[in-house]
């Protein structure tokens, strides 16, 4: 009785202790899915804002669009209208601070203003120094106030990106040799709690696979359960997170491009947790039935 | 049936625990095994039932050239012996039903078979009455006839057994014997390692005697 106690434990420890191990890197590559969801939402477009005098006639406003469209370098040139950048303020700022919305003097200096996409992708180098050089050129256009973009900590973000990556690689390795060890130690005290039943069974001829099969059944199970776990407890956080996003954060309005993992990653972390069992446990019982009975006598 | 040529076994330091063994025991014969304790009869036990490899020489069991035997072919080898044990080496959680199966389960014999030789046998070791119960419930005579069925059950040509009663009293000892006496009248080899001279006497049969790991009288 004793000793079932004891082996209900141990595998109890080694199944929270796995599981807690495969959180942080099915939590890790949640994050890291979101993040790069993030990344290509604020980033999708490399904009440049400028915001344009109050002076401005339509025409004037229309030829610094052309003037700008003909520069190789851009991709394409929207105008944000006065009245359309009011009632985008007033729709953010509604739920925030209606008192905001409402305050004209406050709403009578919301200028007009160009975005400018420029033809590149985030991340590439050459990129950001076109940004600074075409921000540079609009800042000299008769016209325009004031050049914003928001790049540089967008491709600082990337570049964060990137560590996050290369973090969660390295968490993966560790995550793997923690399961290994983990799960070994399970398998390694359920062989010697199995010894003479083990003993029995080389000595009635069983073969190498009829007798390590339990054990690797019962790694791969163990790596399962765990990972399915995993999975539960990273979407029960990815749904509290969602909601989160959808409540007190609102403001981000990053909710709907937050996302689960897919069907083909979800099945990658099964065939990872179900491989690091058995793996495990076959490192321990590859030595079973290559005279692992003793006899007892005295010889 | 079991043939020893010249065969030497040492362990690191160096322990030579068998020392030129010389010994041959044909088909159907009974033949007693005799020795102080540590005088290497279980060394020589692990060497028949591949529990261990010969340093030199050669070893033929059932036609089985052990000397070279890959650890592939093991089980396969040990399906057609038996080997007995002092401390009969049952299987707690199984009856005595499922332990006398069990050379069967793993040879993927038909549940059907099944059910239909091991009782043949429980019978033959006086033990039909006792099918479904555990090893927990049965005096160590039973225990060690429940585990000589589980040896022959397979149809062995060689059964060897260690000090099958060294754990029972005198009366039960007979009983064992008497048994193993039958087994060897059937056909089967039957190879028995024991310290009980006085049971060796009353038996009347060939004695190998081992004393620091060499026979004593030759083959």
């Amino acid at each position: 009785m004793r000793e079932l106690r004891q082996r209900f434990l141990l595998r109890l420890t080694t199944f929270i202790t796995l599981t807690a191990c495969f959180t942080l890197l099915t939590a890790g590559s949640l994050g890291l899915l979101n993040l790069v969801n993030v990344l290509s939402y604020w980033g999708e477009e490399i904009q440049i804002t400028a915001y344009l005098s109050a002076e401005m006639a339509p025409t004037q406003i229309d030829a610094l669009k052309e003037r700008i469209k003909s520069d190789s370098r851009v991709d394409k040139v929207e105008l944000i209208s006065q009245e359309e950048a009011l009632e985008d303020f007033r729709g953010q700022m509604a739920s925030y601070a209606p008192d905001l919305a409402k305050d004209q003097e406050l709403l009578s200096l919301i200028p007009s203003s160009l975005q400018i996409s420029l033809a590149g992708r985030l991340g590439e180098p050459a990129t950001s120094e076109q940004i600074e050089d075409v921000a540079k050129e609009l800042r000299g256009y008769e016209g325009i106030e004031e050049v914003r973009y928001g790049q540089e900590w967008v491709q600082k973000y990337g570049a964060f990106l990137t560590l996050i990556r290369r973090g969660l690689f390295v968490l993966g390795v560790i995550v793997a040799l923690a399961a290994l060890l983990v799960v070994g130690n399970a398998v390694r005290a359920s062989v010697e709690s199995r010894r003479s039943e083990v003993e029995v069974l080389e000595l009635v001829g069983a073969t190498s696979w009829m007798i390590r099969r339990p054990f690797l059944v019962e790694g791969a199970s163990l790596g399962f359960l765990s990972i399915c776990s995993a999975l539960i407890v990273s979407s029960v956080g990815f749904l509290f997170m969602k909601n989160l996003f959808k409540t007190e954060l609102q403001f981000f309005q990053l909710s709907s491009h937050l996302e689960f993992l897919g069907p083909l990653q979800i099945a990658i972390f099964l065939v990872f947790g179900i491989g690091m069992g058995a793996l495990a446990s076959y490192l321990c019982v590859r030595r079973v039935n290559s005279g692992f009975a003793a006899s007892g006598g005295q010889g | 049936m079991i043939e020893f040529s010249h065969v030497y076994k040492t362990y690191p330091g160096p322990v030579h625990a068998l020392k030129n063994i010389d010994l041959r025991i044909d088909k159907g014969e009974f033949v007693f095994l005799t020795g102080p304790s540590g005088a290497g009869k279980t060394t020589l036990f692990r060497m028949i039932s591949a529990f261990d490899h010969v340093t030199s020489g050669q070893l033929v069991v059932a036609n089985q050239e052990l000397t070279q035997i890959s650890s592939a072919d093991v089980p396969a080898f040990r399906r057609r012996i038996g080997v007995v044990f002092q401390d009969f080496k049952l299987l707690k959680n199984l009856t005595v039903f499922q332990n006398v199966a069990l050379p069967l389960k793993v040879l993927g014999e038909k549940e059907q078979n099944i059910r239909r030789r091991v009782p043949d046998f429980l019978e033959k070791v006086g033990l039909s009455h006792k099918s479904d119960q555990y090893p927990e419930s049965l005096s160590g005579g039973e225990q060690q006839r429940t585990a000589i069925a589980r040896a022959l059950i397979h149809q062995p040509g060689v059964l060897i057994a260690d000090e099958p009663t060294g754990n029972l009293d005198p009366r039960l000892s007979e009983e064992i014997m008497d048994l193993l006496e039958k087994v060897c009248a059937q056909g089967t080899t039957v190879f028995v390692a024991t310290h009980d001279h006085e049971m060796v006497k009353r038996r009347n049969k060939r004695t190998v005697s081992i004393r620091a790991g060499e026979l004593e009288g030759g083959r």
